[in-house]
């Protein structure tokens, strides 16, 4: 069953104020935090927020295609790390 | 002496004629279309080969490779891995670098070392550099413009963008 509407998304607030100091001072920086659960709004689009894994705190860029989804969602608890293979021919691409 | 580059594994053989089927471990599968030289190890020694064709089929490649005629022949290819030479690495867009040249690079920020590029995490929102400093503290950087100014891969610099900021001190 989704959320209601009257409540409207969940977010940190904690996080959401941050945010918003941040949008107010035009300041670019990498915020910790470990509410996965926030959902992501137009506000954090451009900021990078560090989403906790259990581990470690995962980078994240928001762009405008996450916003609706759960910071979460882009921190996985578990990776695959595929095969080992020396030297592949992979890249990485800077967005 | 050459650098050798991973780009595909012998799977098994397909028919009578010699083909073996390979699967790609590169980034760019399109790169096998025009494939003309690759080199497998043979007791420790890569080995040149000649590539006479390359089809694709769904998710994997079905490769001939030159005085392979047979079946027989190319059992023994299977298991083994495909490399290419540093000359016949794919060209790459704008903004993109090899995980080689990157592990091992140096970090800079305005003109002061973070330390040197340990590994490179792929997650889904964006690549993450796993950055070592002299201390053996990791910093995890996101791989986005708004962070990289510039990478020098002949020197192994990644050069940082000086307005942004890294890690907030207090965390929530």
């Amino acid at each position: 069953m989704p959320r209601s509407i009257k409540k409207g998304p969940f977010i940190d607030y904690k996080l959401m104020d941050k945010i918003s100091r941040m949008n107010e001072n035009n300041q670019k920086k990498i915020l910790k935090t470990w509410s996965r659960a926030s959902t992501i709004t137009p506000d954090f689009v451009g900021h990078t927020i560090a989403v906790h894994n259990g581990n470690k705190m995962i980078p994240v860029y928001i762009t405008e295609n996450m916003v609706g989804h759960k910071l979460g969602e882009f921190s996985p608890t578990r990776i695959f790390r595929g095969h080992p293979g020396t030297k592949a021919e992979k890249a990485s691409k800077a967005k | 002496m050459n650098d050798f580059y991973l780009i595909a594994k012998v799977t098994s053989v397909v028919g009578k004629k010699g083909t073996v089927k390979i699967i790609s471990y590169s980034d760019y599968p399109e790169r096998f279309s025009h494939l003309s030289r690759v080199y497998l190890d043979f007791f420790g020694d890569k080995k040149s080969f000649f590539v006479e064709s390359v089809k694709q089929k769904k998710n994997f490649f079905i490769a001939k490779l030159k005085n392979f005629n047979s079946d027989k022949d190319s059992a023994i290819l299977v298991g083994k891995e495909i490399f290419v030479d540093k000359e016949d690495l794919v060209k790459l867009p704008d903004n993109h670098f090899f995980i080689h040249d990157l592990i091992g690079s140096r970090v800079l920020k305005d003109d002061k070392e973070l330390g040197l590029i340990k590994d490179v995490l792929a997650y889904p929102a964006n690549d993450v550099y796993v950055i070592e400093d002299g201390s053996g503290k990791e910093i995890l950087l996101p791989a986005v413009l708004m962070f990289i100014e510039s990478f020098d891969s002949m020197n192994k610099i990644l050069k940082l963008r000086s307005g942004v900021d890294l890690y907030e001190d207090d965390e929530s």
